[in-house]
């Protein structure tokens, strides 16, 4: 008696575990409401069923701005490369025009100094 | 050694500048009035008149750098240096471009900004080398190993450029093959404007070269003087 009892006992909850992880999911599925954002296949429910979402097909990316964030990218960069190198060719002929006058300062005194001292070679 | 005069060259790069912007003008018309737009990608399309000219121009200025770089090491004369480091100053500028423009067109065509397939990966690894070579002439103290190292760095650059070109023949990744050797695959209503594109960035490449240049044969010749000014003892009052 005891045998048949603990069979009993043991085959209920075997029943029961087996509602559990095979049987309830499917009930579950089958009674979400209609109103829900994801769309349920008539057939088996599961991971391995395909779902339709709502919403536009595919990502709209504007063609319009690209193009001109390009075109505005090149314009920039030639922009400012152009300036880059006439600043720096400003800088450089300013420094350069000024060292240059200096060795002519330099220089002229160099030519009166000769110059005067020929008439003193000639009366050696 | 004596600093020798610059020649005068501003009327024909003034002629040269004249130029470009006719050609910029006429660029423009053809590629916004006269090429129609393309069917699947829509206006977006319109990048590919800049686009593939900028990387024409790249490939123009490394190589212009390479081939001076090559005579600098041979002939050891500056005109060749500055010509070199003007290249390589313009080609990267258009590097830039081309790493700007290609993205900006690939988020609409392909729907990523990037992907690492070999026609991109090849030019970002170009870009990079001759960006280590504009690091390297920057130095304040780059010498004559410096410039001699960074000219072998340029022709190494320069190996690139074949595989940035027939890397989508070769390895055909993601990037298209519009124009090929069987004729190209564009509409021939859109083939003036490429043309057009490519006028234009030559003009421009040698423009912007001829003007670096200049300004870089402007420093040349002040370091020239500077040591002068030096032997004379006249950079200490200053």
């Amino acid at each position: 008696m005891r045998a048949i009892n603990r069979f009993a006992a043991l085959l209920s909850r075997a029943l029961l575990l087996g509602w559990l992880v095979f049987w309830q999911p499917t009930f579950s599925a089958h009674g979400q409401p209609a109103g829900g954002a994801i769309s349920q296949p008539a057939t088996q429910g599961g991971d391995n069923a395909f779902r339709s979402v709502e919403g536009p097909a595919r990502e709209e990316v504007p063609g319009g701005l690209m193009l001109v964030a390009a075109y505005g990218l090149v314009w920039l960069l030639l922009f400012l490369y152009v300036a880059r190198v006439g600043i720096l060719q400003k800088q450089t002929q300013q420094e350069l025009d000024r060292l240059e006058q200096r060795l002519r300062n330099v220089q002229t005194p160099g030519r009166i100094e000769k110059e005067t001292a020929q008439p003193a070679q000639s009366l050696k | 050694m004596e600093p020798k005069p610059l020649k005068n060259t501003l009327p024909a790069l003034l002629l040269l500048a004249l130029l470009t912007a006719v050609a910029l003008a006429a660029a423009l018309y053809a590629i916004f009035v006269m090429a129609p737009v393309e069917a699947r990608m829509g206006i977006v399309q319109k990048i590919f008149y800049f686009h593939v000219p900028s990387a024409y121009a790249m490939y123009l200025a490394f190589i212009t750098c390479a081939v001076c770089s090559g005579l600098y090491l041979a002939r050891r004369r500056e005109r060749w240096d500055a010509i070199s480091v003007a290249s390589a100053e313009v080609g990267s500028l258009f590097c830039l471009m081309v790493l700007g423009t290609g993205p900006l067109w690939a988020r609409k065509a392909w729907g990523v900004y990037w992907i690492w397939e070999p026609r991109l990966t090849s030019t970002l690894l170009t870009g990079l080398i001759f960006f280590a070579y504009l690091a390297l002439r920057s130095l304040g103290s780059a010498g004559e190993v410096e410039r001699r190292f960074a000219a072998a760095l340029s022709v190494v650059g320069t190996l690139n450029i074949p595989i940035i070109h027939f890397a989508v023949y070769r390895w055909r990744g993601a990037h298209p093959a519009v124009i090929t050797g069987r004729g190209g695959g564009i509409a021939p209503q859109m083939r003036p404007a490429l043309l057009m594109g490519f006028l234009l960035f030559s003009l421009l490449a040698m423009l912007l070269i001829w003007l670096r240049a200049r300004a870089e044969e402007t420093r040349l010749r002040l370091k020239a003087v500077e040591a002068e000014a030096a032997g004379r003892g006249l950079l200490e009052d200053a």
